[in-house]
Parts: structure tokens; C-alpha cells; sequence
């Protein structure tokens, strides 16, 4: 492999972890965060070199992640499969963590409409500022702050409790 | 249920996803940039053939931006504008230039290497649910034992090419397919490296054609090179217009408009048209993200009755 290719793979393996769990919080199901997060990651191996080195591969990655939901109407009732064989995943999920038993939380958050589904979860799970997330996001700082309002009143309703974000 | 913390809880539900090995990322990588470097090379021959028309720029080595593939007149010579000029033939089912692709499909599993299971296997499954085919490492096709093959195409990718060891598209008939697919109906395209059970693609039929050799022939496009169906329907004029222009002879435009039903901050440019090909109707998207990379894609256009429609069934699915 060549020097290029160790990087990604050394960055690959360090903060896979991190970007899956962006993408399973703001894809509306399982499969396609799967998609999302292999699309997210085969766009950074193609700017691999002009991204790495710069302190910005994981915010280059997530900024296609938390976007990229946004193109899932592109084909409406496509079902991709992911590309990666499923022997190489690292074993089944421990019980009580498959999809259909995944807790209440995720699943009311995937069933926000998609803007207010990525500025709670920029917000207030991933801490960014307001500012931040329009700029992750290209819109305005007053449209994440509606958008992230009413994501979180709706789940605070749904949920029947408060929602303490700190 | 006591007061709880977003971020906690997230984190806790969170905490038990699968993994990756990270080389298998690299080689969807390597095999992205192998695309693009095929249709860059697309682009120089066709440059050639359009000498006469336009004056492309000088490709500046390591330039990432498509300004190198642009003529000076702004008419559309990226890699997509320059392979859509493969011509349609009259006859809608023929649809693969290559000679290595003849997109023919059998009845049922005629001739087929297949096998069945009484229970589905492990490896066929995804987040416990299945699909009606998978494909073995060895190559073999599995057929769930709850469906029913109506049609396949074997090897609709080239063995060899990027590193596909086997592959098939199936239509199918199972109930093991969501609700979206009526009476279980889909179309299945699996491939395989010959390490583990690969991965594919699947969709209903009649999205965008009702021609199950029209659609191998569009979800093996990007890979083999050639333009996808709806990249042969239209084109953007030019690298700047938002209007479009049939891309292919005998392609007619029947009626075109600007409403995609993206905001800006999704859509820099966009366009939606009604089109006839070969006494076929589709229905056409058109958009260009903000970060660059024109997409287009296609439906049929027996799932609406107007541009409108089109674009509200678009955005409601």
C-alpha cells in the first residue's frame, strides 16, 4: 500500500466508530446509514490527498454524512444494499441492541422530518453551536434554531418526559 | 420514566453498532477512483471527435474540479455529457454497447448454477431480515426458500473487472421484500468477490422502466463506463443552463420545467421534464448539487400524469 492509502486506512479505522454513529442518528434506518456512511467514506479516499494532514478528514467525512440523507428522495423507492460483505462485520450485535429492539429514543428521532433530525443531532448530541451547524448544514442560523426547537419538542411530546440536553 | 439525557441515551443506544475493516473501504475507494479515471479517459476520446466544435482547457494534472472539462462555448463536456452520445438503438430492450454485456435473461433459473437452503443462511441475512437472492462466495446463486425466480441475467458485471468474481440480477417474487414491493415483486442485482456474499442492489419494477433489461443495463452503467438510462434521455444544455436538451436522436422533449421540489441550499440548478422515446414515456430529474456532480435520474411514466405529479410522487415516496 502506498503512504496515501496507510493514512486512510489508519484514519479508517480510528474514527469509523465515531462517523457510523452519525450516520445511524441521522439516517432514517439502519441499511441506509450503512449506505451513507460507505458513500461518505469512499468520497474522502478520493480526496484523501488534499484532505489529509489537515485536521479536517473527519469534518470533511461527516459533512457528507449529515447531507447526504437529504438525496435519499433522489431514487424514491431504491433499496441499496451495502456494499460491504456482511461476514466482515464484526460479528452480530450483542441482544438487545438489533434494529427492532434498538430503544425508543433513535427511533423517535429517525421519525422527525429530516432538517429537524440533523440539528438536534448536531446540536445537542454532537454539541456543535449554532453557528456550527448552519455552516455544516448551509442554511441559516435562524432556521437551525427552529428546526432544532421543534425536533426537540416533538420528541420531548412523543417521549412523554423531558429531555435534558445540558 | 425518569428525566433522561439526549446525549446519554444516544450514546447508550448507540454503543453496539457493527464494524468495518477499514481495508474494505479502500477497496470501494480504489474502485471509485478506477471508475472516474475510465470516464476521464472517455472524455479524452470523445474531446477528439469534437475538436471542431469546441476547445477544451488543458486537464491540469491534479486539477479535481471539472473546469478541465469544459469547452469554451460552456456547452456540457464532462464525463457524463461525452458518454451520453453512445446512441440509443430503436429497439428500447437493446441497451448495452459493450459486447461483454448482452443483457440477455433467461426464464426462470434455466442453465443457472443455483441452490437453495431450507433455512436462510447467516450470510444472507441482513439486520435478521432477507432478501430473495444472495450470491455464496463461490459464485453460486442462492435463492431464498421463500421465493420464486422469474428472470436472471447471469454475469451483468464483467468477471474480473473490479475484482467481481460472480454476479446476477434477478427478478423475483417473495414475500420477504417490504410492502412497497407489490405482490413481493423486485429486481435484484448481487455481485461477489469471492470473499464473503458482496452486496447489490434492489428496486421495483416500473420505477423507471418495466423493461428488466433496460434496468441491468442501467445499474451496471456507471461502473462499465457508459451513460445510465436517464443520462441518455436528457443533458443540461450547458454547464451553466438549468435547461434541458434530449441527449440522445429520438428523444423528444414533450414538456420541461425548473420546480424540483429541492431548496436551494440542495440544488445550485435543476430541471424536471416529461420525455417519449420509442413510444415510451419518462419522466426526468435533473439536479445539480451545490458542491458539483449533476445527477439525473428517470421514472416511468405510467406513475404520473403531469410534471407536477411527477415531482410531488417524487419527493412523497
Amino acid at each position: 500500500m502506498s503512504a496515501n492509502d496507510d493514512g486512510y486506512v489508519e484514519f479508517v479505522a480510528a474514527r469509523q466508530a465515531v462517523l457510523r454513529r452519525i450516520a445511524y442518528a441521522v439516517c432514517r434506518d439502519d441499511a441506509r446509514a450503512e449506505d451513507v456512511l460507505q458513500e461518505a467514506l469512499v468520497k474522502l479516499y478520493l480526496a484523501w490527498s488534499r484532505v489529509q494532514g489537515t485536521g479536517r478528514e473527519e469534518a470533511y467525512a461527516r459533512r457528507i454524512i449529515v447531507n447526504a440523507d437529504l438525496d435519499q428522495r433522489r431514487r424514491p423507492w431504491h433499496r441499496r444494499r451495502s456494499g460491504v460483505p456482511i461476514e466482515l462485520l464484526d460479528g452480530p450485535a450483542p441482544a438487545g441492541t438489533a434494529s427492532e429492539d434498538r430503544m425508543e429514543l433513535l427511533a423517535e428521532l429517525r421519525r422527525l422530518p429530516p432538517m429537524q433530525r440533523r440539528t438536534v443531532v448536531l446540536r445537542y448530541w454532537l454539541g456543535m453551536s449554532v453557528e456550527e451547524t448552519a455552516e455544516e448544514l448551509s442554511i441559516s442560523t435562524g432556521t437551525v434554531k427552529s428546526h432544532a426547537s421543534r425536533g426537540l419538542a416533538t420528541l420531548r411530546e412523543r417521549l412523554g418526559e423531558r429531555i435534558d440536553v445540558g | 420514566m425518569s428525566e433522561s439525557d439526549l446525549l446519554t441515551r444516544l450514546d447508550h443506544e448507540l454503543a453496539h453498532l457493527p464494524s468495518v475493516p477499514a481495508p474494505t473501504y479502500l477497496l470501494q475507494g480504489r474502485r471509485a477512483r478506477r471508475r472516474r479515471r475510465a470516464a476521464v479517459g472517455a472524455v479524452g476520446v470523445a474531446a477528439a471527435a469534437a475538436l471542431a466544435v469546441s476547445v477544451l482547457q488543458v486537464l491540469s494534472p491534479g486539477d479535481g474540479t471539472d473546469r478541465s472539462q469544459i469547452a469554451e462555448d460552456g456547452t456540457d463536456t464532462t464525463e457524463v455529457g461525452r458518454l451520453r452520445d453512445v446512441p440509443l438503438s430503436a429497439d428500447p430492450d437493446v441497451v448495452a454497447p459493450q459486447p461483454n454485456n448482452p443483457v440477455e435473461a433467461v426464464d426462470g433459473l434455466e442453465g443457472v448454477d443455483w441452490f437453495t437452503t431450507d433455512d436462510v443462511p447467516t450470510w444472507a441475512q441482513e439486520y435478521g431480515e432477507h432478501g430473495p437472492v444472495g450470491v455464496s462466495p463461490d459464485g453460486r446463486l442462492w435463492v431464498a426458500p421463500d421465493a420464486t425466480v422469474r428472470r436472471v441475467v447471469v454475469d451483468p458485471y464483467v468477471r474480473g473487472e473490479d475484482g467481481v468474481t460472480a454476479s446476477y440480477a434477478v427478478e423475483a417474487q417473495c414475500a420477504c421484500v417490504a410492502d412497497h414491493f407489490p405482490d413481493g415483486l423486485s429486481w435484484v442485482i448481487i455481485s461477489t468477490d469471492g470473499t464473503g456474499p458482496g452486496g447489490g442492489e434492489m428496486d421495483q419494477p416500473g420505477r423507471e422502466t418495466d423493461d428488466f433489461e433496460l434496468w441491468v443495463d442501467d445499474v451496471t452503467s456507471q461502473l462499465q463506463g457508459r451513460p445510465s438510462l436517464a443520462e441518455r434521455l436528457v443533458r443540461f444544455e450547458s454547464r451553466t443552463s438549468d435547461t434541458l436538451v434530449p441527449a440522445s436522436p429520438g428523444v423528444t422533449i414533450v414538456e420541461q420545467g425548473h420546480d424540483t421540489g429541492y431548496p436551494d441550499s440542495f440544488a445550485s440548478r435543476g430541471a424536471v421534464a416529461e420525455v417519449t422515446y420509442a413510444g415510451t414515456t419518462w419522466y426526468v430529474m435533473a439536479v445539480e448539487p451545490p458542491d458539483g456532480g449533476v445527477w439525473y435520474d428517470a421514472m416511468s411514466g405510467d406513475l404520473a400524469d403531469s410534471l407536477d405529479a411527477f415531482v410531488e410522487k417524487w419527493h412523497s415516496a
